[in-house]
């Protein structure tokens, strides 16, 4: 992809139009998929699942200005495709490097208590995830949107300023405030042992 | 409390400037209850993001679904490098298998202009006139014993395409190819024999090894027009 083309994505993306991702996802799918599952032997369909959450590492920071310049998109994201899969497989990395059974029971034995705790967290978190999308839909579309870009985004105030026509960046800072402070009250009405309250 | 969620609220947004930022960081270290709001809060954005990331997750999946409807996204697996060998070693020997094959199928071009080849046959009545012995002779295949009396007859009537075209045979017959084929060249321009001297010599040059001349004068007789049957040419 050259600069003029990234640029252009990046502006999409801005614009709230993530409809470039699909066709990043099929331009750069055939090199991506075909060589992680060549240097890692995932499957097919966890290496296409990585590209997409590459994708979505690539978009956020885009948004949030991290990334402002990118000659070589494909390059780009098959490194974090690669990243993500050291990631996932750290532990199964553990398991592939045991010599004997025994080895692989004792790791059996290690891994099944963090797997219940993963269990208990991911239902936390799922939990969680509840309360504070309820709670988000519980302000007004401005605030709901002005949290969405600055928490998820992570967009600058000078671009939400621009975006949701604020007369300035402060003025971003002090909504966001008011509504950050809403969302909370918000979440612990639905969830009043949040903040241990 | 309040002072401390727009403080929380900046650094959730990014916008704390280094100075603001490390503030906060001795903050975090020093004050528990501080460290509790924060994470609590940190955990509710992150919930947020994880929310959005699994909904732009779908959307993608879907975008990319409607783009491909019938073309999942087929990979080829890595292939264990002992397979790989194996199918390399396998394709080699069924590479040498058609080239031999092909080979072995593609006739010899000097069994091809043998297959062709006939010795001429002269008029008898002339010759058994002249030199009734040397006819005699060369019905009987003795090409061997009729050379010395037909390179003289050459000599003496050079006009006399017979002569000529019996000598050729005999040369021919000997395994002296080059001499016949010298001989057919010396033929005139235009005459009685014409195409059948430029057949004959096709075949000598063929038979003598000199290949790529053969297939020069077998082009050039295809694509004259001539009446000659082209097929065998061919």
């Amino acid at each position: 992809m050259k600069e003029q083309e990234f640029h252009m994505l990046a502006a999409r993306l801005r614009a709230g139009d993530n409809t470039g991702l699909s066709s990043v996802f099929l331009a750069v799918k055939s090199y991506c998929v075909r060589t992680l599952v060549k240097k890692t032997d995932c499957s097919s369909d966890d290496a296409e699942d990585l590209l997409m959450d590459a994708l979505l590492i690539f978009r956020e920071n885009v948004l949030s200005g991290k990334l402002q310049h990118l000659t070589n998109l494909q390059s780009y994201l098959f490194g974090i495709c690669l990243n993500l899969w050291r990631e996932q497989n750290r532990q199964a990395g553990r398991w592939q490097q045991a010599q004997t059974e025994v080895e692989r029971q004792w790791y059996r034995l290690e891994s099944d208590m963090p797997l219940v705790i993963q269990q208990e967290e991911q239902e936390a978190q799922n939990q969680l995830i509840q309360v504070v999308q309820e709670a988000l839909g519980q302000l007004q579309e401005r605030c709901r949107q002005l949290l969405t870009y600055a928490y998820i985004d992570q967009r600058s105030h000078q671009e939400i300023a621009e975006l949701m026509g604020f007369a300035s960046p402060n003025v971003v800072k002090v909504t966001r405030h008011r509504c950050h402070q809403q969302w909370v009250k918000f979440v612990e009405q639905l969830k009043p042992t949040l903040h241990g309250e | 409390m309040e002072n401390d969620r727009l403080l929380i609220s900046d650094a959730l947004a990014g916008d704390l400037d280094p100075a603001a930022k490390q503030a906060f960081e001795a903050r975090l270290a020093h004050d528990p209850g501080f460290r509790e709001t924060w994470e609590q809060e940190l955990a509710m954005v992150r919930a947020l993001r994880a929310h959005d990331r699994a909904r732009l997750k779908e959307a993608l999946r879907a975008d990319i679904a409607r783009q491909l409807p019938d073309q999942p996204v087929a990979v080829v697996r890595s292939i264990p490098l002992w397979v790989r060998s194996v199918a390399v070693v396998a394709a080699s020997l069924l590479l040498v298998f058609f080239i031999q094959t092909y080979r072995s199928s593609t006739p010899d071009p000097q069994q091809l202009a043998m297959s062709f080849y006939e010795p001429f046959q002269p008029s008898l009545s002339r010759g058994d006139a002249v030199v009734p012995s040397l006819m005699l002779d060369y019905q009987d295949g003795k090409y061997t014993a009729c050379l010395p009396e037909l390179k003289r007859l050459v000599e003496e009537a050079p006009e006399d395409l017979t002569w000529k075209l019996m000598l050729a045979t005999c040369f021919e017959q000997t395994g002296q190819y080059a001499e016949a084929a010298a001989v057919y060249q010396q033929f005139p321009p235009q005459h009685l024999y014409e195409d059948l001297v430029e057949w004959r010599l096709a075949l000598a040059l063929l038979l003598g090894g000199r290949e790529q001349e053969a297939i020069g004068l077998f082009r050039q007789m295809v694509s004259a027009p001539c009446p000659l049957p082209l097929g065998r040419y061919r």
